[in-house]
């Protein structure tokens, strides 16, 4: 049998794993790239996650009665329908056709004509009420954002709803920069200089099998956010120079970061942990495009050492598990997934793999802390709490090129994109750069 | 492992009635491991022995969207149940068309599996319409044969008009 053809029921289906099961756009569309969903099943499903609360408003004060538990599914599909109304260049009637017809592999025909009055409704009412969940958060990350930047609140919040430029990382391993800028003019790929100079952005978004020399590996997709971490990890490039140079990436995976690390600071030895088996392996595919055999990946968990073999790393990358708030114009399925409840948990983590990973860090050696999080929960508060309990351990002072410095570390703060500034358009990452200190070395103050 | 052939409406060799399979043995098990390969490849959901011209009573399905829950049934016997629902259906057999068919929205397969264990399923969902696709290809049965004799018509004109120019 044919798979269904159906983009909106698939649409449907996968909104219900996301939101009835808790599954994560990856794991619902999978990572392997050949399998994906269609480039507009992907677009229906971003796009209903992002707008889904003023969608669901929309949806459900049209409903004369609530639907039964067991028809979720109808639910989203007519989010998605109202989606397309409201967001997409997809003609009224067709949006409503199409959507009408998903009630039919959705196994769902009698809804057909409740789908197609609901959306009728909506493609009248042009000035509905789009105004009122308009940055279309759940409160509790509303809340927290107002509170800890109240004077950019309005602008980091429509920054998480926007949609990411394409930001490109070239591999200065195998290409130097200008030389790519060159190859991306000849093919007529318009582009603005990041924030270091591998970091590069597309004006206009191309799917990654056309960009120049992509197979190749001389270029990889990652957020200029990300990309500073390499540099903040090793800002004078001592790390570069050292011999026998040995760094841990401690949760690795997808592992843009870790390449990052191998093509820029090439240490002698670049180890890498990765606790999902499934991610690992994506992971591992990614270094054989880009040609990177020498890294030593191993599935553990780094929160234990029994993986560890006793000698000690020159630094180490912690991109530690976190809520991800930072990250929600890319993820918003994340707005959707996470409670209020579990920053504490997240909080936990973090700290237990600090502590854990400590120890196998040399004295006078760096630990970048990062995490994609605004909140000073899972960010300040977790190198506070480390540094209070943890007498060799000293904050140095980093920053960046955009963003705000905190009190132990560095905030990048997601804005609204901007045309002629898109390199500026990042993810909300957080980073402390740690400093194990000699023993005898005296406590300042 | 290898691709194999997939015949198409209106093939009269789709017509042909499988007869079961008497031993479990490493030739079906290659079978089954070419005709999963094929259906992953098509893509498709499911894939019957009839449709890469093997007379024997197996298919191969799997419904999910990470493509990681095959299920490979020998000489399925079904039981259903349930009401009939209409789903839309496309056959690998019939490439490009999609036409709604009426199944029953709940299904029992009692079959072997690839290593000639009795295995005994309850199936609803898409899951269980696809599995009653299957087992009618091993009956020699197709979807259009569910449709208007004009649609079947129409249909058929249209795949021997593709076959023409293909050849």
């Amino acid at each position: 049998m044919n798979a269904p053809a159906n983009d909106r029921a698939r649409a449907a289906r996968h909104l219900v794993r996301i939101i009835v099961d808790g599954k994560t756009t990856d794991q619902t569309f999978g990572l392997d790239p050949v399998k994906q969903p269609s480039p507009l099943c992907q677009e229906l499903v971003f796009g209903t996650l992002r707008y889904y609360f003023s969608l669901n408003e929309a949806v459900e004060k049209r409903l004369s009665k609530a639907l039964r538990s067991k028809d979720l599914d109808l639910r989203l599909l007519m989010l998605v329908g109202a989606y397309q109304l409201r967001y997409t260049r997809i003609p009224d009637h067709a949006a409503i056709n199409e959507t009408v017809n998903a009630c039919r592999p959705l196994r769902k025909p009698w809804a057909r004509s409740l789908v197609n009055a609901v959306l009728r409704s909506i493609a009248q009412d042009v000035d509905d009420e789009k105004t009122e969940c308009s940055f279309e958060l759940p409160d509790w990350i509303s809340g927290r954002i107002n509170s800890a930047y109240p004077a950019v609140a309005a602008d980091v919040m429509n920054g998480l709803l926007g949609r990411a430029p394409m930001s490109l990382r070239v591999n200065v391993s195998r290409t130097p920069p200008a030389e790519y800028k060159a190859r991306l003019d000849e093919q007529n790929l318009s582009w603005q200089a990041g924030l270091v100079p591998e970091h590069i952005v597309l004006n206009t978004p191309v799917p990654a099998a056309q960009l120049p020399g992509y197979a190749q590996g001389q270029v990889s997709i990652q957020d200029g956010g990300a990309i500073l971490a390499s540099g903040l990890l090793d800002p004078e490039r001592k790390l570069a120079q050292q011999s026998n140079c040995r760094i841990l990436d401690a949760c690795a995976a997808p592992g843009g970061k870790l390449f990052h690390l191998a093509e820029s600071v090439a240490p002698a030895e670049l180890v890498a942990l990765e606790i999902n088996s499934r991610r690992l392996e994506h992971l591992c595919s990614e270094a054989a495009r880009l040609g990177f055999d020498s890294i030593r990946t191993l599935q553990a968990d780094a929160t234990d050492t029994s993986w560890w073999d006793q000698r000690t790393f020159d630094a180490i990358l912690l991109d530690a598990p976190c809520s991800g708030v930072g990250t929600l114009r890319r993820h918003p399925d994340i707005k959707h997934l996470r409670k209020i409840d579990d920053l504490a948990d997240y909080q936990q983590l973090q700290l237990s793999l600090l502590r854990n990973l400590w120890r196998t860090l040399a004295t006078e050696g760096t630990l970048l802390y990062c995490t994609c999080s605004l909140f000073q929960e899972e960010n300040d508060n977790v190198v506070q709490q480390f540094l209070n309990e943890t007498h060799d351990a000293r904050a140095q002072l980093i920053s960046a090129p955009v963003g705000q410095r905190t009190e132990h570390g560095w905030q990048l703060l997601p804005r609204p994109v901007n045309d002629a500034n898109l390199a500026a358009s990042v993810d909300g990452f957080y980073y402390a750069r740690l400093r194990k200190i000699s023993d005898n070395q005296e406590r300042p103050g | 492992m290898a691709l194999l052939e997939i015949l198409e409406f209106p093939d009269p060799r789709l017509r042909t009635k499988a007869k079961p399979v008497v031993r479990v043995d490493d030739s079906v098990r290659k079978l089954v491991a070419n005709m999963f390969e094929t259906m992953y490849d098509a893509p498709g959901i499911g894939l019957a022995a009839t449709q890469v011209n093997v007379h024997q009573r197996i298919i191969v399905v799997d419904v999910s969207e990470n493509r990681d829950e095959p299920h490979a049934f020998i000489n399925p016997e079904l039981t259903l149940s349930g009401e009939v629902l209409e789903t839309e259906e496309g056959c690998l057999s019939v490439p490009g068309f999609y036409e709604p068919v009426t199944r029953h929205e709940f299904a029992r397969v009692s079959a072997l599996n690839e290593r000639g264990e009795s295995v005994e399923l309850d199936l609803e969902g898409l899951l269980a319409v696809c599995v009653q696709h299957e087992c009618d290809h091993l009956e020699g049965k197709l979807f259009v044969d569910y449709l208007s004799s004009l649609k079947r018509t129409r249909i058929r004109r249209k795949l021997e008009k593709a076959h023409r120019v293909r050849v």
